[in-house]
């Protein structure tokens, strides 16, 4: 456990010494939220603010991990190996992943909220299932980051491997903040959440068995 | 059944699927022999090394 | 020699033409809305089967490849993909089909026919990214890696989520993400499932000759 968080505190301090790739990603949420308000002119129905906020968040919690070891180069990547268990690092790079992508997922919706109007109604569960998709969402976007990241020709690679298999989470999420929208009854609400902690648990447990596979070089 | 002809229907995809299926096996017996001729080319190739 | 060889060949064979001609010659219970359409059940539904099938080997391939990499494991995990894919194409295809003259689309917002979407795009990726890579071990590893990683979360998808939806439009397969087999005709059953393992079969038997196939390549890029 000391490993990860020592590597946690690596990463936050690559990060903070080159502060111009992290204002990028926020940049780039930003620019998505405004262009959503200039094609919907702040009018935006329920269902529709629902949809526009989730793809709008998984698009930037792609651009954010894709740097998760894309951004390493081969050297780094070569003194982390001798250095520490590839177990240690996956888990501190989805660590970090989820904190950044909570963050940033948080500042997208205010924004997105300032813009667009408020419709939800159930605060205290919307913010329960961002801090549950940050997870999903930092669990398996981290692993096809690692994916990604061992071919480095392919740009798109690491789009092209993450929306199929981010789906299925996408889906539960919409679905689930549906409910904080227009809350119902009928909706299988503690269902859904716990599929969605199975989701969670299950990328994270699936990455930390196979990581020591892709690491070997 | 046999007032409305479908059996004729039935007849013709039936031949169609055996053709198909025997076409495999025509496939099958192709890929054999590619095996056996490569086999034969590469031991020839190692005994002449 | 020949039957013992071929013999399941041939079985498989003869259990898909009977699932042929039973399929389109018996009674079958007259439904509202399906009708007679409701012998797809024999064509369609098993392409869908079939596919599982061969994703399901595609997986065993790609875990015992991490376990003990050997590069025939890899061609094998590689050819059920590729196998499974085609039939998962046919599958959409004539699933399109019948959901145009049953619910009046093509494409109807439904947790089956999502789940089988996602898995096609899924397979996609998976062969772009291993046409990405170029040598071989990498490739055959990682691309094991990324198979097993989204195979069990599409377990998940499919086999979760359409318990969660309010409602399927599959016939008698709400809130059940496998086939309502309880509400079956037993007389369609005796059909249904011969033809089910007829055409794993015969999806097994091309996947055998495209493996060869692939081993001949293989052979001759190295010599």
């Amino acid at each position: 456990m000391k490993y990860v968080f020592w590597l946690i505190h690596r990463d936050v301090l690559l990060e903070l010494r080159q502060p111009h790739v992290l204002s990028g990603i926020f940049l780039h949420t930003l620019g998505s939220v405004w262009i959503a308000y200039l094609a919907f002119k702040g009018m935006v129905p329920a269902n529709t603010w629902n949809g526009l906020i989730w793809i709008i968040l998984l698009f930037s919690a792609i651009h954010a991990s894709q740097r998760a070891f894309g951004g390493d180069s081969m050297g780094r990547r070569l003194y982390y190996y001798t250095l520490a268990n590839p177990r240690h690092i996956i888990l501190a790079k989805i660590i970090y992943n989820t904190l950044l992508i909570l963050f940033l997922s948080i500042i997208t919706s205010s924004v997105f909220i300032l813009f667009n109007g408020n419709a939800i109604v159930l605060p205290a569960r919307f913010i329960i299932i961002l801090l549950l998709g940050s997870t999903g969402l930092g669990g398996i976007l981290t692993f096809t980051s690692a994916i990604a990241a061992q071919e480095l020709r392919n740009f798109s690679l690491m789009s092209i491997l993450s929306l199929p298999i981010v789906a299925p989470l996408l889906l539960l999420l919409i679905n689930l903040s549906a409910s904080t929208l227009q809350p119902m009854n009928t909706q299988p609400i503690v269902g859904m959440l716990m599929a969605l902690l199975v989701l969670d648990s299950l990328s994270i447990a699936m990455a930390w068995v196979l990581f020591p596979y892709l690491w070997k070089e | 059944m046999l007032s409305n002809k479908l059996f004729v229907v039935i007849g013709v995809i039936a031949i169609i699927f055996i053709g198909l299926v025997g076409y495999l096996f025509f496939l099958d017996r192709k890929t054999q022999r590619l095996e056996k001729e490569l086999e034969d080319f590469l031991n020839e190739q190692n005994k002449k090394q | 020699m020949f039957i013992k060889e071929n013999g399941w060949k041939i079985i498989g064979g003869l259990l898909v033409l009977y699932s042929i001609i039973v399929g389109l010659s018996i009674q079958v219970p007259q439904l509202p809305i399906i009708y007679e359409s409701i012998r797809n059940l024999f064509y369609h539904v098993s392409m869908w089967f079939t596919m599982t099938a061969m994703f399901a080997t595609a997986l065993i391939f790609s875990i015992s490849y991490l376990r003990n990499p050997l590069l025939k494991k890899d061609i094998a995990a590689v050819e059920a993909a590729r196998v499974g894919f085609f039939f998962g194409f046919l599958g959409l295809a004539t699933g399109m089909l019948w959901a145009n003259f049953t619910w009046g689309k093509p494409w109807t917002n439904d947790p089956q026919l999502n789940g089988a979407a996602t898995a096609l795009l899924t397979y996609l990726a998976y062969f772009i990214l291993r046409s990405s890579i170029e040598d071989q071990e990498k490739k055959a590893r990682i691309s094991a890696v990324y198979n097993i990683f989204a195979f069990v979360l599409m377990l998940v998808f499919i086999g979760v989520l359409p318990r969660m939806a309010e409602h399927s439009i599959h016939p008698g397969k709400s809130g059940n993400p496998a086939l309502g087999v309880k509400g079956l005709d037993p007389r369609m059953r005796l059909v249904f499932y011969p033809a089910v393992v007829g055409w794993i079969m015969i999806a097994l038997w091309i996947w055998k000759i495209r493996i060869r196939l692939t081993t001949i390549r293989q052979k001759i890029s190295e010599f």
